[in-house]
């Protein structure tokens, strides 16, 4: 797996997580 | 009185439930394979926020305004929200169209079931899995597995009545409690497959080098149209837009209810599952098994393959079928059912807010109605019958239903009033940028979609004049143990292979009728294969002779591969030429059917309204059944 294929996993499994992240905080914070 | 969610939890698993389906986990990669892996990614991640995300917003916020006016889908909510009489015979679309998508889906779903009973009781033990999963389907009838569809014909009756019997227990008491118990369980397969796929011991190649097939980024692939269209194709697909599902379920929300961050929260689910699960299960799995290399190969041969074929297969051979083939299937038939339920339930909404139908008489007709139009995609799926469904209700139809839905949004309601509608309640606000995308962008992108479909798969395929197939895969299991190695012929080869093809193709359609003829192969010490003879038809084998069908062989670098057992000289395949155009157009004439009966309907419906007005369903919202939320509830409990 070449450098660019872990930053783009990487980068967009980090994106889904923190969207997963801050939808839960927001429905838990209300 | 309109029903109602539960708990905003229980509304936030239906709505996840509805978007993760088979699409995730099964279309997600097979489509990911086909497009050259890397190359793919990245337009599926554009689409996604170009089409995607907005079109979320926009389904969550119309539905939650039809709901307060007494209507969960498109014909009601486009009449309240535009002063153009034609609008609601558009909305219709968006109740005829998911309903044809149930006709096939749930197939789709039954063969999952089916699969998990399978591998539960060891029945594709020693079974050749593509001829297994033929003959299941009925798309071969050599006989050797299945001699008709009644299998599949069983499975898909068992589902359409779990459906059915979900959609008579209404939102709060089917929906709902099914997305409870499967999105819980849903979570716990997955993770367990994935532990299972990543301790792997390493064969052809690593979960790595599946991994790297899908993420090594490929941007030459960025100038290839048809990249685009697929990727475009599978977010439609897999956030379940474009199905008037998620304004059905938004319907059931009370007036100021959230809708920007449950949207947000539905999506964020859904490519939670899609990209990280379904980017390491079926992928890093064939890697291991087959090598990255053959990936392509592997899922070639149809979208599903690499998930009802390579899957089981994998799992067969690390000698798990049985625990962790049955966890798989039952994982996508989960997945699945909290989906079929969703696209089913405009319709049930649609008897029930406009012909003011009682919920049970609602879920008879509708499930009346599937079994009728499911009966065809078991009995003609050879004949490529649920594909045109698939092309015209779950690909083209997504896009034309979410154009018409997102010009009338911010060019006819006005975005300036939607923005506002979607911030209504709102426990997030949606950033700035997306007001601009779903005014512009969207309708623009969706537009360049539509055209490309139209060039694509019109113009320069040809899509509307039928074809027939044919079908040259069938192995003769009593004979031959073990199983054939075949790829797809590429460039040259590949122009070779289609000319020989289309002579047989050509001959089928000017028989006008199906044709068969049995090939008698020999396998050399390397296992390469010569076709001794060709028997059968006339015309067929006037078409293809055994020379002919030799080179298409040789094209496909059709060899034996041995699998411990020793190789058989001889094995028989059958060549079947399906003349397909009678059940293409009788799938096109189903579809006009449907869609024409329901524009009338609606008309019918509204004329009656006008001539007999009924005291307006403009609702009380205080006196609408309350959406507990999770903190109310729990209160309520201590």
């Amino acid at each position: 797996m070449t450098a660019g294929g872990w930053v783009m996993m990487l980068t967009t499994f980090g994106v889904v997580i923190a969207a997963n992240v801050f939808c839960i905080v927001r429905l838990l914070k209300r | 009185m309109r029903e109602a969610w539960k708990s905003r939890f229980g509304l936030i698993l239906a709505a996840a439930g509805n978007a993760v389906g088979i699409g995730n986990l099964l279309r997600f990669p097979g489509q990911a394979a086909q497009n050259g892996g890397g190359a793919f990614i990245l337009p599926y991640l554009i689409s996604l926020f170009v089409f995607g995300l907005p079109m979320m917003w926009v389904a969550w916020t119309l539905g939650r305004f039809g709901g307060a006016h007494g209507h969960g889908t498109l014909p009601g909510i486009f009449d309240r929200m535009t002063r153009w009489r034609g609008a609601k015979y558009l909305g219709a679309l968006a109740v005829g169209g998911p309903l044809i998508f149930c006709f096939y889906y749930t197939y789709l779903e039954a063969w999952c079931l089916a699969y998990a009973w399978f591998s539960a009781t060891g029945a594709y033990e020693t079974a050749h899995l593509p001829t297994f999963l033929r003959e299941f389907q009925g798309v071969l009838s050599s006989g050797n597995y299945f001699s008709s569809t009644s299998t599949a014909l069983v499975f898909l009756v068992i589902t359409l009545s779990l459906n059915v019997w979900v959609l008579y227990r209404g939102v709060a008491r089917g929906i709902e409690l099914l997305a409870k118990i499967a999105m819980p369980l849903l979570l716990v397969f997955c993770v367990l497959l994935i532990v299972r796929i990543f301790t792997l011991p390493d064969a052809k190649g690593s979960v790595i080098d599946g991994l790297a097939f899908l993420w090594n980024p490929n941007f030459s692939a960025l100038g290839n149209p048809s990249v685009w269209l697929a990727a475009a194709g599978q977010i439609f697909f897999t956030l379940s837009i474009g199905f008037g599902a998620l304004e059905a379920y938004a319907s059931y929300l009370r007036k100021d209810d959230d809708v920007a961050l449950t949207g947000l929260t539905t999506a964020s689910t859904n490519e939670f599952v899609e990209v990280i699960f379904g980017s390491m299960i079926a992928i890093p799995a064939a890697a291991v098994f087959f090598g990255a290399a053959a990936i392509p190969d592997v899922a070639g041969s149809g979208t599903f393959d690499i998930g009802m074929v390579s899957m089981p297969e994998i799992l067969r051979a690390t000698g798990s079928a049985t625990v962790f083939g049955t966890i798989w299937f039952l994982l996508l038939f989960f997945a699945a059912f909290t989906s079929s339920v969703a696209v089913a339930q405009p319709v049930m909404a649609f008897l029930q807010d406009e012909a003011k139908l009682p919920r049970g008489a609602a879920a008879v007709i509708v499930g009346l109605i599937w079994l009728m139009g499911s009966l065809p995609v078991v009995f003609f799926l050879r004949y490529g019958f649920l594909d045109e469904l698939d092309f015209w209700a779950g690909t083209l139809g997504l896009v034309v239903i979410s154009a018409i839905e997102v010009i009338l949004f911010a060019w006819v309601f006005g975005i300036g009033r939607g923005w506002q509608e979607l911030h209504r309640g709102a426990l997030m606000r949606v950033p700035g940028v997306f007001r601009f995308v779903i005014r512009y962008v969207t309708p623009v992108a969706l537009m360049l979609i539509l055209g490309g479909w139209v060039y694509s798969d019109v113009i320069k395929g040809g899509k509307l004049t039928p074809k027939p197939t044919l079908i040259t895969a069938s192995l003769d299991r009593a004979r031959l143990p073990g199983d054939f190695a075949k790829q797809s012929p590429k460039d040259a080869a590949a122009k070779e292979h289609a000319a020989i093809k289309d002579g047989a193709l050509v001959a089928v359609d000017s028989a006008g009728r199906d044709l068969k003829a049995w090939a008698t192969l020999e396998f050399d010490g390397s296992g390469r294969v010569e076709v001794v003879r060709v028997e059968g038809d006339p015309v067929l084998t006037a078409a293809l002779p055994a020379p002919k069908l030799q080179r298409m062989l040789e094209l496909e670098s059709y060899r034996y591969v041995e699998k411990g057992q020793p190789r058989p000289a001889r094995a028989q395949i059958v060549i079947e030429g399906l003349y397909t155009r009678p059940y293409v157009w009788l799938a096109r004439g189903m579809i006009s059917f449907i869609l024409l009966g329901f524009m009338i309907f609606v008309g019918v419906v509204w004329h009656h309204r006008r001539v007999r007005p009924e005291p307006e369903a403009e609702p009380e919202l205080e006196e609408k059944p309350v959406v507990e939320s999770e903190s109310t509830s729990e209160e309520k409990a201590s």
